[in-house]
Formats: C-alpha cells, sequence, structure tokens
C-alpha cells in the first residue's frame, strides 16, 4: 500500500517528477511535458503551459507513481 | 549593482532564473546571423569555393560561429547554468555588458576581414574581451552549483576550451600567419578550429544534451559508463590534437581522430534507450535526429582526413567545417532553442496568469510546428548541398545550399518571433515594472 503523502502533488517539480517516480515518465512525454530549462516547474504549471488540464494530469501521474 | 534575478520572491524555479532577456537578446542575435551567413555564402558561392578569398570565408564562417553558434549557446547558458544547477546569476549587468562587448566585437572582426582592414585583430580582441566578461558571470554562478553531474563537468571543460579559443583565437588574428608567434601557423589555425568545433560547441552540447536529450525523447538516457567515456575521450582527443597541432607538428592526428570519433561513438550510444519508446516524433526530436546523422558524418571525415583516405586540403577541409556547424551543430541547438525560447516567452508572460481565471496560450501556441517542421526539411537540404558544394568545388550546388539554409533560416527567425511577440501583448505590458 502506497503512502498518500508519498505521491505527486502539483507542486512537485517535473525534475522531481521523474527522479522519484520514474514511471510518470511516459505519462509526461505523451502530453508533451518535459524538464526543458531544468524541469524546476512545478507540475502544476508545466501542465498549464501545455494545455492540459492539471487535476486531470495529476490524477494519471499519481496512478503511475502508484504502480510502479 | 546587479540587477536582481526575475522573480526574487516567486516560485523556487523562477528565484534562480535570470531576466528572460539575458538569454532572449543572444537568441535573438543569433537569429539574424544565422540568414546573414547564408545569404552571404549564396553571394559570393564563387568566392568561398575552395577559398579562393581567404578572408571573406574567415569573415563568412565567423559569422556563423560568433553570430549563431556562440550566441546561441551562450543564451542557453544564461538559463541553463543558474536554473539547471540551482546558483542565480550574481552580476547579470556584467553579462550584458559582455554580450554588448561580444556581438559589436564580432560584428566589427567580421566588417574587418570582409572590407580588408589590416588590424582586425583589435575587433577580434574586444570580442574576444566580452565573451570572457560572459564567461566570467556565468563561470562564477557554475563553480557555486551544487549539481556537479557529468553535464557539469562538460560545461566546465566547454569553459576553459573556449577560454583557451578565445586567447588562441586573438593571437593568431596578430600572428597572420607570419610564423611570428607559431612555428607552424596551419597547426595552429587546426588547433584553433578544433578548438572552437570540439572543445566549445561539442562538448557544451554535449553537456547540455546529457540534461535536454532525454526529456525530449522521454526514452532515457542508459549507460552512466558511455558518458563517461565519451567525455574523456573526446577531451583527450582534442587535447591532443590542439597540443600537437600547436607545438609538436601534427605527428599523430589519426590517433586523435580516433580518440574523438570514439567519444561520438559513446555519446551517440546513450542515445538507443530513447529509440523503444517515448513520444511520437516532433520537431526538436527530428533535428536532434539529424544533428547525430550530421555528427556521424562528420566524424567519419575527420577520419578520412587524418588517415589520409582523401586529399587533406581546402575543399575537404570546407567540407568538413560546413558538416560540423551546419550538420551537427546547427540542427542539435534548434532543437534546443525549439524548447527553451517558447517556454521562456510562456514563463515571462503566462505563468503569471496560471492561477487565474484568464485562459492563457499553451507553449505549443506560442510558435508554429509547421514551420519548425519546414526549417528541419531545409536544413536537412541545405547540410548536404552545401558540403557537396564546397567539396566539389561546385559553386552552383553550394549556392542552392546557402539559399536552401536562408529559407531555414528565415523560417526559423519568423518562428521565433512568433513567440516573442508574446512579450509585447499586454498580459506582458501589465508585468513591466
Amino acid at each position: 500500500m502506497v503512502d498518500e503523502e508519498d505521491l505527486p502533488n502539483l507542486e512537485t517539480t517535473v525534475r522531481e517528477m521523474l527522479e522519484r517516480w520514474p514511471g510518470t515518465g511516459p505519462v509526461l512525454a505523451l502530453r508533451g511535458l518535459d524538464l526543458c530549462c531544468g524541469g524546476m516547474h512545478p507540475v502544476g504549471i508545466a501542465a498549464r503551459a501545455h494545455g492540459v488540464d492539471p487535476d486531470a494530469l495529476l490524477a494519471e501521474l499519481r496512478a503511475a507513481a502508484r504502480r510502479a | 549593482m546587479s540587477a536582481p534575478a526575475a522573480e526574487a520572491s516567486g516560485p523556487p524555479f523562477l528565484r534562480v532564473a535570470p531576466p528572460p532577456s539575458l538569454p532572449m537578446r543572444h537568441f535573438v542575435l543569433a537569429a539574424l546571423a544565422l540568414p546573414i551567413f547564408a545569404a552571404a555564402v549564396a553571394l559570393r558561392a564563387g568566392d568561398l569555393t575552395g577559398f579562393v578569398d581567404a578572408r571573406l570565408a574567415l569573415g563568412t564562417v565567423h559569422v556563423l560561429t560568433l553570430g549563431w553558434i556562440a550566441q546561441t549557446i551562450l543564451g542557453a547558458w544564461c538559463q541553463m547554468i543558474p536554473v539547471h544547477g540551482q546558483a542565480p546569476l550574481r552580476r547579470t549587468r556584467v553579462l550584458a555588458a559582455g554580450w554588448w562587448l561580444f556581438s559589436l566585437g564580432g560584428a566589427a572582426y567580421v566588417a574587418a576581414l570582409w572590407s580588408g582592414w589590416t588590424r582586425y585583430w583589435i575587433a577580434a580582441s574586444v570580442a574576444a574581451a566580452g565573451a570572457i566578461l560572459e564567461l566570467s558571470v556565468l563561470a562564477e554562478a557554475h563553480a557555486r552549483s551544487p549539481r556537479r553531474d557529468l553535464a557539469w563537468a562538460n560545461f566546465t571543460a566547454a569553459f576553459a576550451w573556449l577560454a583557451a579559443l578565445a586567447i588562441l583565437g586573438v593571437l593568431l588574428a596578430r600572428d597572420r600567419g607570419r610564423g611570428l608567434i607559431f612555428r607552424d601557423p596551419e597547426g595552429g589555425r587546426i588547433a584553433h578550429v578544433h578548438l572552437a568545433l570540439i572543445g566549445f560547441v561539442a562538448t557544451a552540447i554535449y553537456g547540455a544534451g546529457l540534461r535536454l536529450i532525454p526529456w525530449v525523447a522521454m526514452g532515457g538516457m542508459g549507460g552512466r559508463r558511455a558518458a563517461r567515456a565519451s567525455f574523456l575521450l573526446t577531451q583527450a582527443g582534442l587535447a591532443g590534437l590542439a597540443l600537437d597541432g600547436l607545438f609538436f607538428g601534427r605527428r599523430l592526428m589519426p590517433l586523435w581522430a580516433c580518440l574523438l570519433a570514439a567519444g561520438f561513438m559513446a555519446y551517440a550510444w546513450q542515445l538507443g534507450p530513447m529509440l523503444d519508446g517515448g513520444p511520437s516524433l516532433n520537431p526538436s526530436l527530428a533535428f536532434t535526429a539529424l544533428a547525430f546523422a550530421g555528427g556521424a558524418c562528420w566524424a567519419a571525415m575527420g577520419l578520412g582526413l587524418a588517415f589520409g583516405a582523401f586529399a587533406d586540403a581546402g575543399p575537404a577541409r570546407a567540407a568538413y567545417i560546413w558538416v560540423a556547424l551546419v550538420g551537427c551543430a546547427t540542427p542539435m541547438i534548434l532543437a534546443q532553442v525549439h524548447k527553451i525560447a517558447p517556454f521562456l516567452v510562456w514563463l515571462s508572460v503566462y505563468a503569471p496568469l496560471a492561477q487565474t481565471a484568464v485562459r492563457a496560450p499553451s507553449i505549443d501556441e506560442l510558435s508554429s510546428r509547421r514551420l519548425a517542421w519546414l526549417e528541419f526539411l531545409l536544413l536537412a537540404v541545405a547540410a548536404p548541398l552545401g558540403a557537396a558544394g564546397l567539396w566539389l568545388e561546385r559553386a552552383d550546388i553550394l549556392r542552392a545550399g546557402a539559399l536552401t539554409l536562408l529559407a531555414g533560416g528565415l523560417a526559423y527567425a519568423l518562428n521565433l518571433g512568433l513567440s516573442l511577440s508574446h512579450l509585447t501583448r499586454p498580459e506582458a505590458r501589465r508585468r513591466a515594472p
């Protein structure tokens, strides 16, 4: 059972997301999210930058993180 | 007093970011230099095949190296070194002053070569001083970075080679082939060209690629051993080549060519996992693939020249340099700037709207993907055409390649302009201090 607090949130940076939960990489890649300029931006901002619904993305990222 | 970082009180990733104008001014000037280079080659193709006019060739090459490639790499470093390295730039005004010196000195250097002014080394010195000023600010932040990975090592080496390149360039400009400073001026020129092509350009691109390429393809980069081997082989090969060219009569050039080619192969080896998955093909990924194809041709030509597979003379050398700069470095630069520039514009103009109800465009909407594909296609044609024209000493083929490159360069400038136009929109003006 994965601790819910040990899952990504919208403030998690893209770089941290990929380093801590590598399984989220394909989810991000499918939506064109990457580590451009260091990946220091939070996933929430990156999602908006790419025209993706942040909450829907987060749900998918958490599912991928749980599977990993 | 130095200018503060962009958003001192913003999120962590903005606290270390430089003002967007710093990288952007490099990218804008670079976008002007590429079409100027292509137009100059197209106009004077007859004089450039076989280096009939050496000064024209030297000036034209420096439009590309100083104006396009160095400006873009320095611009990317302005963003990557503080943000990736988590160490903000401390003296951004010094860096901006260095940019002015580098840009004006570089333009004066090219103008002096083209116009026949014999004291062009003065302009070269101004450009070198500007570059060193910019590097001093970047290197200071780089030295403070807590992130000491292989990309950091590549950037460190590129800094050192660029400083050596600037000093050697000024000495060569002062010497003017008279053998006063270097007994073997030809060896000095070979060392200078390779410090530029491999020490600065390839090493900086290798370093940036270690951080950016996995995120372009999202396939992950395997083989840390291959990355380390690539770094060591490339640096050893370049150091040997430079010392051999400058001081030892170019006796072991085949060995250095082998080491450099092996370094490239080790670097390319890491890309294997990218082929297993990742996103659908996009312009950045296509440019990356084109750059590696160009890099393979560059390495093969280097081996051919070193081992005497073909005549080590002007036409083959000119084609070799074209393949390195237009066939390899240019697509790699386009791959990365197509990611960086729209992102910086979005971050500057639209990120503040992210928490509001105002609908902000996505990054993809800040530039044209169709134009990017057009740039790719034109570059994929221009690179081999130009190399063939130089090697075969066919001005018509070289002109065709240059005109194709000109079209690609203009398409890129237009695309960058589309992104930058967002900086003039009301959302951006409201944020202006």
